[in-house]
């Protein structure tokens, strides 16, 4: 990557930072707690890795067993 | 697609060995469903991305194990929650009772000058989970259950009030005072 910004590039470098300067003054705003919770929730994914570790956890289960009246109460 | 299937392996060797194919195939679905869920609740009720990581493993270990007695009586995320929250506080118990607010505590929230209900503010998304995690230590722990559970939209109210062992009514009531409670001590880690 250059480092010596030519005028149209430094144009963009500024504009970027004055648009993240003022979302950074805006913010961001949550009416209620459950909202920001929510927004936190999104933002805060399983680690990847837990999926293949749960999979290889229950590979070494004895696997569950229905009762008898399962099916029957499927129905 | 099952996520806890091997993409390439034929299914008969997808499930655990000897589990019934559709029992491995409903529960592969299950946990793509809830495992946000239930490990977010754990993350914010334990403080900690690893415990929090080994809760959930943990959660959905039991859950498969009890997985045939599993009538549907409750919905599949009631039962995942149900399982978490008694695995959260088992832990808790265990290694943090002694740090968080003591129960004698609890009174002094109820003390604490209402925010007013303006909006609660963020200036960076990535400063949210900081915040919260650290708002959330600071509730008493009724609060904190309750919080992270009403802002699940796929819980009725009735269905937290079971998960919390009280009426939806006791519920409604709590939330009033968890939620300004929230908005006092989120104000406080700006």
């Amino acid at each position: 990557m250059s480092t010596d910004p030519t005028p149209s590039h430094l144009t963009q470098q500024q504009q970027a930072q004055a648009q993240t300067a003022s979302a950074r003054q805006a913010g961001h705003e949550f009416a209620t707690v459950e909202d920001l919770l929510r927004a936190d929730r999104a933002q805060t994914p399983p680690p990847p890795q837990l999926e293949a570790r749960v999979r290889q956890s229950l590979a070494r289960e004895t696997p569950p067993r229905r009762p008898w009246w399962w099916r029957w109460w499927r129905r | 697609m099952d996520p806890l299937v091997e993409p390439d392996a034929p299914p008969a060797s997808a499930a655990p060995p000897g589990a019934p194919a559709d029992a491995a195939t409903e529960f592969g679905a299950l946990y793509a469903a809830h495992a946000p869920a239930i490990y977010y609740l754990a993350l914010r009720l334990l403080g900690d991305p690893a415990r929090a990581e080994d809760a959930t493993h943990d959660v959905f270990l039991r859950a498969w194990r009890h997985y045939a007695g599993f009538r549907g009586a409750a919905s599949p995320r009631t039962w995942l929650y149900r399982i978490a929250l008694n695995h959260c506080r088992n832990l808790q118990q265990r290694w943090y009772e002694r740090a968080r607010v003591p129960a004698a505590v609890t009174g002094a929230w109820e003390q604490t000058p209402d925010p007013g209900a303006g909006p609660l503010r963020v200036l960076e998304l990535r400063e949210l989970g900081r915040r919260i995690q650290q708002t959330l230590d600071a509730l008493p722990a009724e609060y904190r259950e309750l919080l992270l559970l009403v802002a699940d939209e796929q819980l009725t109210y009735q269905q937290v009030a079971e998960l919390t062992h009280q009426t939806a009514d006791a519920v409604r009531g709590k939330l009033h005072r968890a939620r300004r409670a929230f908005a006092a001590a989120f104000a406080r880690t700006a």
